[in-house]
């Protein structure tokens, strides 16, 4: 019996090392792939054109959808500062869902808004529609009250309602960079016909002064957590997103924000209610649809910043949003898995899906009963020093080297933390976070994989209700 | 007593081990990298601001007075500091316009800058023929013209961008030919682009594109009319006309779409023509032109629109009669009995968003002969199409109390409190 | 609030600091005195301590933008008849007529013409009566 186990162990500790060198040999792929692009972006835009692109006629216009549920304290102050928008042509449509409280009031009487019998196409079903307001004064800002449905309902309701050829969708309490849609329109100006959805870098706002929808310094934030989660979305974003835009196989866009061809999106129903990562879920039916009609077709990645969101400062709070991006990553994966190796699908299907499926999903896993591993060999007294230090040394230390080359990489592309103090901060907790805070996630991760067995749904019992604080979407590198 | 590994040869363990010292290496490396990185970039910005802070009043002095340049520049200046000095101008440049343009330009000229950067398009590294192209833009000197044009056919897509968008700031025929050009070549530029930067050039690029539009193919014909649009040319409006009978639809309707933007009203005719075209995106956009011109003699046209089958027609056909004055909101009043209750709907809205339903609102209480049976009979209709989210807002909160009983009373509510 | 009839103080406002710097070396070379600020704040804290005889300032800036600053100038009766000349980049119809009914004096759009905006200036200052 104890030989048989001793077998097992020791099997169990070569596939651990086979896999985490594969894991970490793909890492290491996604992270050149995307230090080529930022590097060639960084050159690109020394001179921004983004004066051309403001006062170009030819850009298209934008609706920009915002689904808000009792978010009466800040939506007033939200709409403002989407006003200040730097853009040419715009509409801001706001959906309120259901809310119990006073945001509609604070609208209708911080706009003077009045209801008006406003005609729309129901291309996308959803909740029943209350009432359109506006006001005559500001024919670009709509807002719809709606029965409670949900974010992708009241997204669905917006597009309804919008009538520009572009849509982008933005959380409530998002806060979008002052160029943020020039930047993330100029892949549809570039290839007009082919782009379907672009995305950009979403930043955390917690730790930075904000002024009327505006950050006006930027920070780290004061405690440990947040701190890590910044490290995180560096390398979410900065090695992992722009690698898989590059690679025309970028399977999410920011549910912070993302800006689609409206089109493109009514064809295919519209976001859907059924999923715990709307965003994703539109993002991989998009990516289905466009394959399957042999469109000529771009989803892409536009390495700049876009937006800023506030982030968990609280750890159960975190677990539980990172649970719901794991369950909707599962979701997603399970509902569309007949793109797992089929041709038709091409990069995406042959290794954006397994991608996701053999690390994201396997991986915590595989950390997990690694450490189990560990402790057991230890126990039964056959620990292998060599094995233990090469899985320490895949496992943690290069959790590391990804997390400082992101930095790295955020120094010399956006240098939004300037400080030396800030710097030294980051790369502090960079190697701290895979003492700990890592572990923590890969377990949360395989908590959510059993909700997911168990059909478990929805946001869980949250602090605030209705929409929850967004961040890059389920999976980063993680 | 230790296990070996089962599948690890000496060999695999080796390359794995190897491998993981290089990570830490290059890990160790990149520490090191960042903080020099930073260490640099920061010193190197110090003194920049620094030097800019000496030179720009100097030469801003410059800028508006009547001197050669090298009278307001140190003797001895180093490339760091022609840097700065470009800076100062391109930045003024960015903000201002009559003599601060021409005296930038005279010292571009007379610092040999343009030179510079002229021949630095040759450049074996594309960042730098980048930069070159952008900064002789942001110069706008004839004189690198043709090596201009030849940089447009560079392989990297950022320097043959910057180049265009040079030749567009220079606008000259000769600068902007390339450019229409340009157009016909989807694969390698976007229309958007090179559309922006000849509406930029404005007037001196309609010549060019009236004298190649035969030439080009249909794709880069619409983008031509787009720009004849923007631009807003009474020039172009003939070919413009004739293009509302080309065979092409889409030919058809950019070139309605266009007219309407440039909003000359006597083509007005024309368009309403326009509106029975078999093809409803004419048809749409002639309505959405006809909508832009200060006339009212579409106003029939656009009526018998509001029936069309296709929404996007009744949409815009609603919209163009708002703008309409008197003439447009009596059609749209009498599309309220319409039969198709798609164009009454429409109508509503329209009628709402134009504020013509406040002045009938507040007509309840007109003494004037006529006034108030004539309100009454909109509001009827509106009551019958069931378009009264508005009205039932406005018989709660309208400051006058007569009004508001009036509507309440119409609308079947309950009779407001005094 | 008194300058010599020559001269006359202003306050500059205006987030881009190219600008800010221009406009203040345009105009102190003219022989009127200025204070510069960089966001609307500033701007509002300048001029209530200066006490300026002409406000020059963009739209759009961090804090309070140009509209606002005009409407609260126009609402105090200390600043109601102080001339504002606003400077910026937003050319459309409607951001200019707002400007106006909000009691601006001037529009100069930019890219703007130095020597146009220094003949406004001067006109502008050359109206107020002396010692007032």
């Amino acid at each position: 019996m104890r030989h048989l186990l001793i077998d097992g162990v020791v099997l169990f500790n070569d596939f651990v090392l086979l896999y985490f060198i594969a894991l970490n040999a793909t890492y290491l792929f996604l992270f050149f792939v995307s230090l080529i692009e930022v590097l060639k972006f960084v050159k690109r835009t020394f001179f921004s054109d983004y004066e051309h692109i403001l006062a170009s006629d030819l850009t298209w216009p934008i609706s920009i959808l915002v689904p808000a549920h009792n978010e009466e304290k800040t939506i007033v102050e939200t709409v403002r500062s989407l006003q200040m928008v730097n853009y040419g042509e715009f509409e801001v449509v706001i959906i309120n869902d259901g809310s119990t409280d006073r945001t509609l009031r604070n609208l209708v009487e911080a706009f003077e808004l009045r209801r008006l019998d406003k005609v729309y196409r129901r291309s996308i079903p959803t909740k029943n529609i209350r009432g359109l307001y506006g006001n005559l004064m500001m024919p670009n800002l709509i807002v719809i009250d709606k029965e409670k449905g949900g974010k992708s309902d009241a997204l669905n309701a917006g597009i309804n309602v919008a009538k520009f050829p572009l849509f982008c969708s933005v959380d409530a309490d998002s806060i979008i960079e002052e160029n943020a849609l020039l930047r993330v329109v100029k892949p549809f100006m570039e290839h007009p016909l082919e782009m379907v959805a672009v995305g950009g870098i979403v930043r955390i706002a917690n730790g930075c002064s904000v002024h009327e929808g505006r950050v006006t310094d930027i920070r780290l934030p004061d405690s440990a957590l947040p701190i890590f989660q910044v490290v995180e979305y560096l390398r979410a974003f900065l090695t992992g997103r722009i690698g898989w835009s590059v690679m025309r196989s970028l399977l999410i866009i920011s549910g912070a924000f993302g800006l689609y061809k409206k089109s493109e999106v009514i064809e295919i129903g519209g976001y859907d209610s059924s999923s715990d990562t709307e965003d994703l879920e539109l993002v991989v039916r998009l990516h289905e649809n466009c394959r399957r009609k042999r469109a000529k077709y771009r989803i892409v990645f536009v390495p700049d910043p876009v937006c800023w969101t506030e982030v968990p400062t609280n750890m159960s709070v975190l677990i539980r949003q990172r649970n719901r991006w794991h369950r909707g990553l599962l979701q997603s994966l399970w509902r569309h898995k007949a793109i797992l190796f089929n041709p038709r699908f091409g990069i995406i299907g042959a290794f954006a899906f397994p991608y996701f499926l053999f690390f994201e999903t396997l991986g915590p896993f595989v950390e997990l009963l690694g450490y189990v591993a560990v402790t057991l060999s230890v126990v039964l007294g056959i620990i292998n020093w060599e094995f233990f230090f090469l899985f320490v040394a895949l496992a943690v230390f290069y959790g590391v080297f990804l997390s400082i080359a992101a930095i790295l990489l955020e120094e010399i592309s956006f240098r939004r933390y300037p400080g030396w103090l800030d710097l030294t901060k980051l790369v502090v907790y960079g190697i701290l976070e895979n003492f700990g805070y890592r572990q923590i996630l890969s377990l949360s991760k395989v908590q959510a994989f059993w909700q997911f067995l168990r059909h478990r749904r929805g946001w869980g019992d949250m602090q605030r209700g209705g929409f929850r604080k967004r961040g890059p979407g389920a999976a980063g590198a993680a | 007593m230790t296990q070996p590994f089962v599948l690890s040869t000496a060999g695999v363990y080796d390359l794995v081990v190897n491998v993981l010292w290089t990570v830490s290496t290059v890990f160790l490396f990149l520490l090191v990298v960042i903080i020099v990185n930073k260490a640099w970039r920061e010193s190197r910005e110090g003194f920049a601001e620094r030097r800019r802070a000496e030179m720009e009043p100097a030469l801003f002095r410059y800028v508006m007075g009547t001197e050669p340049v090298e009278k307001f520049i140190p003797s001895g200046v180093s490339r760091r500091d022609w840097l700065v000095l470009e800076k100062v101008f391109f930045d003024l440049l960015r903000v201002a316009r009559g003599n601060v343009n021409t005296r930038a330009r005279e010292a571009f000229e007379s610092l040999g800058m343009v030179d510079h950067y002229a021949g630095q398009l040759d450049s074996r590294r594309w960042w730098l023929r980048a930069e070159a192209a952008e900064k002789l833009g942001l110069m706008a000197s004839e004189r690198p013209t043709r090596r201009l044009i030849e940089a447009m056919t560079d392989p990297i897509p950022e320097v043959r961008i910057r180049a265009a968008q040079a030749l567009g700031g220079i606008g000259t025929p000769e600068a902007l030919r390339p450019l229409v050009g340009a157009l016909r070549d989807a694969g390698r530029w976007s229309a958007i682009r090179v559309g922006g930067m000849l509406i930029a050039a404005g007037d001196d690029a309609v010549d060019v594109l009236l004298e190649e539009f035969r030439n080009l193919p249909d794709a880069a014909r619409i983008s031509a009319i787009d720009i004849f649009g923007r631009i807003k040319s009474l020039r172009a409006c003939r070919l413009l006309l004739d293009l509302l009978k080309d065979p092409a639809p889409d030919l058809r309707a950019r070139a309605a779409y266009a007219l309407g933007m440039i909003g000359d009203p006597t083509n007005a005719g024309a368009l309403a023509g326009c509106l029975g075209d078999p093809e409803w995106s004419v048809r749409a956009m002639a309505a959405k032109a006809l909508g832009r011109l200060r006339e009212t003699e579409s106003v029939p046209a656009l009526s018998a629109a509001l029936s069309d089958p296709q929404w996007w027609v009744r949409a815009n056909a609603a919209e163009a009669l708002r703008g309409k004055g008197g003439a447009g909101q009596d059609a749209l009043l009498h599309v309220l009995d319409s039969d198709d209750p798609y164009a009454a709907q429409q109508s509503v809205q329209m009628l709402q968003e134009s504020g013509v339903l406040d002045t009938f609102v507040g007509m309840l209480v007109s003494t004037a002969a006529g006034e108030q049976t004539r309100a009454l009979g909109v509001m009827a209709k509106l009551v019958k199409l069931r378009r009264i989210d508005l009205l039932t807002e406005v018989a709660r909160d309208h400051p006058d109390r007569m009004v508001r009983q009036r509507l309440a009373a119409l609308l079947g509510l309950p009779a407001p409190v005094a | 609030m008194t300058g010599t009839k020559a001269g006359g103080k202003i306050v500059v406002a205006d987030d881009d600091p190219i600008v800010l710097k221009f406009l203040a070396a345009l105009l102190k070379d003219a022989g009127y005195e200025v204070t510069t600020a960089e966001d609307g704040e500033k701007a509002l804290s300048r001029i209530r301590e200066a006490q300026p005889d002409l406000v020059i300032m963009d739209l759009v800036m961090p804090y309070h933008d140009g509209f606002e600053i005009t409407r609260s100038l126009r609402n105090s009766p200390a600043t109601r008849q102080l001339p504002i000349i606003i400077l910026s980049m937003k050319d459309r119809e409607s951001d200019v007529l707002r400007c106006f009914e909000l009691g601006a004096d001037d529009y100069i759009r930019k890219p703007f013409n130095a020597l146009e905006l220094l003949a406004r200036v001067k006109k502008i200052l050359d109206r107020r009566p002396a010692g007032a």
